[in-house]
């Protein structure tokens, strides 16, 4: 049992120096320093760690990140983005919950843009939470949306962090994007569903008498303005991975072209719009960057130390079914989602998840998605998700846990009972994988 | 001060340029190779090598900005008296770290200098470059903790404000 002190020794470490607030990048650098000359004795070995680093970064794969994140800056430091967002407002109409259906758009494009579910949360809990608590909205119904969003983001392309994901399991970035649709059309389907109903069922707690209605011309208009033009950076991006023009890689740079031939075209293409998209996509960029450069390394010591294998091990002596090794492993993500950020637990599980898995003889495809909707689940489950905190420091004085808890809750269980149909019906994920390796 | 200041600008601006360049040379590369069949070889390993050039050129600048992100769960509960001075460990523990693998980075560069290795690839280029952008970026940034640690009341901790990127 030496490997589980050393996977203790690691996985503890590690934690320690997050929780007395080392960046993630530098912690998992530290940690990965301390093994290198603990376990292979330092020297060349610290070489290798180097080498280790330039290979994590030095990648093709990690095109889109950057320049997803460009496209989404570009939008919205030219105000396309707003405008789509407005011309969303004027086509729902007296939709029952239209403003948490807004909020929940609105989220989920802010949240692609900013790379982070959280900033997102931040964000827009300080901007939106006081209009709608205006028009008398109920607190479950403002929160849990802008709560929620970030999920959406993240499964519906195109989307950086399951861009990431794809690049720290070593698993096929066109494949784990077109995997994730489906779900995320459910999550969205359960999303809406819930909003609607529970509006409809508690007329106060989304009132719509209050709000001002477009005519259908003017939504019309709008459509045909703000919403239609964007077709040309769906068809940049999706379009030409479809027809076989680009791979996922190179179509993330079309985007990035494209929304700036589209801030050209509506005229708002300014140095000072180009020099903040670009700072604030490097911001989020170099951040994801600094962390990745660690992963590498990290999985390597881990796989020296024994730890992997010892883990391994350990689950194949254990005579328990299979489904209950996912749902044991869904369950510590959803552990350390109460203090920490997707990349970081990614990087932490993925080393032991994957063999487990691909020994298991499940597709990591498959798991890689039940991982991407558990990461944003483990986020907002009570009692401590990080959203969930983050939420209060956004929110008004009054709002208590419970309000909070409650506001979560419905997004939580939609989450998990995707998660359950997804190991259910693994089909939904295997067939369009399928499909896309025949072409 | 100020010139370490502008400098760390400057390197942000050559991190950023360098994105620009992978959109327009992949950009480039699918529009050529759909329309008149010609590929541009290099965009692919230009690209590689530039990620590197963006992570350790903006790495520094990344810091001074306190764009690192950090889980402050735990200590944005400790009181004043406690959380600056572990904010000041956090940044000198940070200034060693990266000292130490620029240090390491460095040997490896001149490692490859002396033996001439080049990277492998349609273009090769001397690898001695790659740990050498490495190494400048991680001391730099080492650099940029250390002087948040001596100087604590200008330059601040090192982390970000929350969890939040």
């Amino acid at each position: 049992m030496e490997w589980l002190f050393t996977f203790c020794a690691i996985l503890g470490g590690l934690l320690i120096l997050m929780m007395i607030g080392m960046p993630i990048a530098f912690a998992f650098l530290l940690v990965t320093s301390v093994g290198v000359f603990l376990l292979q004795g330092g020297g060349n070995a610290f070489q290798q760690q180097i080498i280790s680093m330039i290979s994590s970064v030095s990648s093709f794969a990690l095109v889109p990140i950057p320049l997803f994140i460009l496209m989404g800056t570009v939008l919205w430091h030219s105000n396309i983005g707003k405008q789509a967002i407005e011309a969303l407002d004027k086509l729902l109409g007296r939709l029952p919950g239209r403003l948490s259906l807004l909020t929940m758009a609105s989220g989920s494009v802010f949240s692609a843009l900013s790379g982070s579910t959280m900033a997102n949360t931040a964000l827009l809990g300080k901007l939106l939470l006081p209009q709608m608590e205006q028009r008398g909205y109920s607190r479950d119904l403002s929160m849990g949306p802008i709560m929620a969003a970030g999920g959406l983001a993240m499964m519906i392309p195109p989307s950086a962090i399951a861009v990431v994901l794809a690049s720290i399991a070593k698993l096929s970035i066109a494949k784990i994007l077109i995997a994730a649709i489906i779900p995320g059309l459910m999550m969205a389907a359960g999303y809406v569903l819930y909003i609607v109903v529970r509006s409809m069922a508690d007329s106060k707690a989304a009132p719509t008498g209050s709000e001002t209605l477009s005519t259908w011309s003017e939504a019309l208009s709008a459509m045909a303005r703000n919403l239609l033009p964007l077709g040309i950076i769906i068809f940049s991006v999706t379009g030409l991975i479809i027809l076989g023009i680009a791979t996922p890689t190179e179509a993330a740079a079309m985007g990035a072209l494209s929304s700036f031939l589209l801030a050209a075209l509506y005229r708002r293409l300014s140095v000072r719009m180009m020099i903040d998209s670009l700072m604030d996509t490097m911001r989020i960029s170099i951040m994801m960057f600094a962390i990745l450069a660690g992963a590498l390394g990290f999985s390597q010591i881990l796989a020296y130390s024994g730890a992997t294998t010892g883990l391994l091990g350990a689950v194949f002596s254990w005579d328990v079914q299979p489904t209950l090794v996912i749902v044991s492993m869904m369950l510590v993500v959803l552990v350390l989602g109460c203090f920490m950020d997707q990349i970081a637990i990614m990087l932490i599980t993925f080393p032991f998840f994957l063999p487990i898995i691909n020994s298991l003889g499940y597709n990591p495809i498959w798991f890689a998605i039940l991982m991407l909707i558990n990461l944003e689940t483990a986020l907002m489950t009570p009692p401590l998700g990080l959203l969930l905190v983050i939420m209060k420091g956004a929110a008004p004085a009054d709002t208590s846990f419970g309000d909070i808890y409650k506001a979560a809750l419905p997004f939580v269980v939609i989450n998990i009972l995707v998660i359950a149909l997804l190991i259910a019906f693994p089909e939904m994920i295997t067939i369009p994988i399928a499909a896309l390796s025949a072409r | 001060m100020f010139l370490f200041d502008r400098l760390l600008d400057v390197l942000a601006a050559v991190a950023a340029a360098l994105l620009v360049l992978i959109m327009f040379s992949v950009g480039a590369d699918v529009i050529l190779r759909s329309t008149i069949g010609h590929s541009l070889t290099w965009s692919l390993e230009f690209s590689e090598h530039a990620f590197l050039g963006i992570l350790f050129l903006g790495m520094p600048w990344l810091a001074r900005e306190k764009g690192h992100v950090a889980v402050e769960l735990v200590t944005e509960t400790l009181p004043a008296n406690l959380k600056k001075p572990l904010a000041r460990f956090i940044a000198f523990i940070c200034a060693c770290l990266l000292a130490f693998l620029a240090w390491w980075a460095s040997k490896l560069a001149l490692q490859d200098y002396a033996m001439d290795v080049k990277t492998i690839g349609i273009h090769p280029i001397p690898r001695y470059i790659l740990p050498a952008v490495v190494s400048f970026g991680l001391l730099l940034t080492s650099l940029t903790y250390l002087r948040e640690t001596l100087f604590p009341a200008r330059y601040g901790p090192s982390t970000t404000s929350g969890p939040v990127a």
